[in-house]
């Protein structure tokens, strides 16, 4: 039998290797490798939320299932012959759903305003393209749209009673958008914003409008064609008289409006 | 002076420019009180065609004849640009001189009509025609616009595309198309031995005219951005080249003196150069003819096929075709041959880019899957869409305001092959058939008429 004698003096600096290598090797177990070359998470968006309100009874919503379903804002005729299927396919079902729900529940959450956008997703751009299909708008864009439109509402604040609520401004807006031929081939249509302000007479009809950036519409011919598309959504007889609660006049006689084609193109 | 008098002085300096502060705060409060309006964002609407009213230009004896199918010209024009849609004639209730005088606008809001097209023809006692319109905002009740021409009988059918042009103009902010003419290449004969053709006609089909005699082979005519001028390649004697015809004169000479094929050519928006491609050992390079001096400049110098070239319409660029990264995709390059970048990375293959006069896309032809697609990108090669596909589609042009475009269709090869034109709008809807008295193929559009 060979016996080796170890030298005590000589173990000591592997032993403190070996113990320093197992450690490491229980850390790496324990909390895995490090990761050096993956890139830090992104950031989530903050997801922006406005307290609104709904009227306590807003009739809006339960009428609007049986409204869309009839006519589902007509598309350009060249539109039907093109699209694909789902644009008929996709939210019907959901919208009847939604129409008994609210029918037996007394109190409409604060979701329905949104219940309705779906039906309008599939026209939201409406520039063509044959290949790739189009992104549907997520849901959370949706919600930032929305509450961006809400944000002057809140802004102000005066007391509860007095404003229209969110859902008598969506009536009005809703209204408006089915009368408004908007400019969406023309050059630059992302800077055609066009701000009108309005003053209503007490029927609810337009008394007069009138467009607040008029140095450009002296100079910009697509701007002047954009700023009377507005004037003519609002002149239209088919959104005459404009949807408003008939005992508020003091809260919309004068209406400040911002045509802005971001969404369709 | 005292300290006392000091302060009282400086006290009143304060007290008046506090009181010019708060005049000049004043007139901010009394003109905003915007502040407490109600605020709507109107972020979405429809997109269908402006219901407008057009009813026979006012007309008596032979005018009224003219003014019958003026009328009916500008229809057919605002209708074909899908941003418009005719109101039935037969719905009307004011016609006549009634109209000239004032336009009842209640009743013609009834019909939905939202413009209202008034005009007048006139004999004049030299023989020419006067004629006048006025468009109306039914709405607004106010004139949106009138004009006035004089021009003589024969000449009826530019005066409406003019009047159609003012229309268009003034309802979408962009200039009309309607004043413009085509060349393309008529086909005749068997398909395997097709005699080619040029010819012209109105941008609506109208007054074809044959330009070339047939014994020629001729491809690819470009209209010049200044006058009425063509450049296309021919095959006289079996040698393809480069020639310039002027329409009103028919002369036609040949570009450049080359042992080698030249081909793909395009003229510069000043129209004074023509660029093209030049064929070597199987390669093609891009070269520029300054057609006053007739000094050639080479720009690019690549062992590829580069080709189809077309310049920016402020003439600092040019895009082309190009093959050197392996597959035929869109390449653009400033217009002294520097800077050369690729524009294309989807998949397929993409040819023949044609820059938009508006500046703001660049029109294609892709070969993806088996099947030809009409497209439209950014000049940085973003946003791109196919606007149409087919079995085989190609040519693109762009109407002079850069909304239209024009191309051709080929149905699949056999003995009755079809070859027809076609216009789509931007959006790419509104896709029409222009009808030709033969087969026809490579669509090229003028500017809009001097």
């Amino acid at each position: 039998m060979i016996r080796t004698t170890i030298n005590d003096d000589s173990l000591k600096p592997s032993l403190m290797v070996s113990a320093g290598a197992h450690l490491v090797l229980l850390l790496v177990m324990f909390f895995g490798l490090p990761v050096i070359f993956k890139p830090l998470p992104s950031h989530r968006p903050p997801v922006p939320f406005e307290i609104v309100e709904i009227a306590e009874l807003t009739n809006t919503r339960i009428k609007d299932p049986e409204l869309q379903v009839k006519p589902p804002e007509p598309p350009p005729p060249k539109q039907e012959t093109k699209k694909p299927e789902q644009a008929q396919a996709m939210p019907q079902p959901k919208q009847e759903e939604q129409a008994e729900a609210l029918q037996t529940m007394p109190k409409p959450k604060p979701k329905p305003p949104e219940a309705a956008k779906p039906k309008s997703d599939e026209f939201s751009k409406l520039l063509k393209n044959l290949e790739t299909n189009k992104k549907v708008e997520t849901p959370k864009s949706e919600a930032k749209s929305e509450s961006k439109q809400a944000t002057p509402a809140t802004s102000q604040a005066p007391a509860l009673s007095d404003r229209l609520t969110i859902s008598e401004e969506d009536a009005l807006r809703r209204q408006i958008q089915q009368c408004w031929n908007m400019p969406i081939g023309a050059r630059d249509a992302h800077n055609l914003i066009v701000e009108v302000i309005i003053n209503v007479n007490p029927d609810r009809t337009v008394q007069s409008a009138e467009i607040v950036d008029k140095s450009r519409m002296a100079t910009d011919s697509f701007y002047r064609a954009a700023a009377e598309s507005a004037l003519r959504a609002l002149y239209n007889p088919r959104c005459t008289p404009l949807e408003l609660p008939a005992d508020r006049y003091d809260q919309w006689k004068r209406i400040n409006f911002t045509f802005d084609p971001r969404d369709m193109l | 002076m005292t300290g006392t008098q000091n302060a009282g002085i400086a006290h009143s300096m304060i007290k008046n420019g506090l009181l010019f502060f708060f005049c000049l705060l004043i007139p901010a409060f009394l003109s905003s009180p915007a502040h407490a309006d109600l605020k709507i964002d109107i972020t979405r609407g429809v997109v269908e065609p402006i219901p407008v009213a057009i009813p026979a230009f006012y007309g008596t004896g032979n005018a009224a004849r003219y003014g019958k199918d003026i009328a009916e010209v500008v229809k057919n024009d605002l209708e074909r640009s899908g941003l418009f849609s005719a109101i039935d004639p037969r719905s009307f209730v004011q016609d006549g001189d009634s109209l000239l005088v004032a336009p009842k606008f209640a009743d013609w809001r009834v019909l939905n009509a939202q413009a209202l097209a008034v005009g007048k023809v006139e004999a004049q006692p030299d023989g020419r025609l006067k004629v006048e319109f006025r468009l109306w905002d039914v709405f607004a009740e106010q004139q949106m616009t009138g004009l006035a021409y004089f021009t003589t009988p024969a000449n009826w059918r530019r005066v409406a595309h003019i009047v159609a042009d003012a229309i268009y103009k003034r309802v979408t902010g962009e200039d009309g198309y309607f004043d413009t003419r085509v060349v393309y290449v008529s086909e005749t004969g068997p398909a395997n031995n097709r005699t080619k053709r040029l010819a012209i006609m109105d941008q609506d089909g109208e007054n074809n005219r044959i330009l070339s005699d047939g014994r020629a082979m001729v491809l690819t005519p470009r209209f010049s951005p200044t006058m009425q001028e063509i450049t296309y390649m021919a095959y006289y004697n079996n040698k393809p080249r480069v020639y310039r015809f002027n329409i009103d004169t028919g002369r036609q000479d040949v570009l450049g003196d080359f042992s080698n094929m030249t081909f793909a050519p395009r003229f510069s928006p000043d129209g004074n150069r023509v660029v093209f491609s030049l064929s070597e050992n199987g390669n093609s390079n891009v070269y520029t003819m300054d057609l006053r001096t007739r000094r050639v400049q080479k720009l690019t110098d690549h062992p590829s096929i580069n080709t189809a070239p077309c310049y920016s319409p402020d003439g600092q660029y040019i895009t082309f075709e190009s093959d050197r990264g392996g597959s035929q995709q869109i390449y653009v390059m400033r217009s002294n041959g520097s800077d050369v970048r690729r524009i294309s990375f989807g998949s397929g293959r993409y040819g023949t880019p044609v820059w938009s006069p508006r500046g703001d896309l660049i029109a294609f032809t892709k070969l993806s899957g088996g099947r030809f697609y009409i497209g439209v990108m950014r000049t940085d090669g973003s946003g791109e869409r196919s606007l149409t596909e087919a079995y085989h589609a190609e040519g693109p042009t762009w109407a002079p305001n850069g909304r239209v475009l024009m191309f051709f269709k080929e149905s699949p090869s056999g003995r009755d092959r079809s070859s027809r034109l076609y216009s789509i709008d931007l959006t790419g809807y509104n896709e029409r058939e222009i009808m030709t008295p033969t087969n026809a193929s490579d669509p090229a559009w003028s500017p809009l008429l001097p």
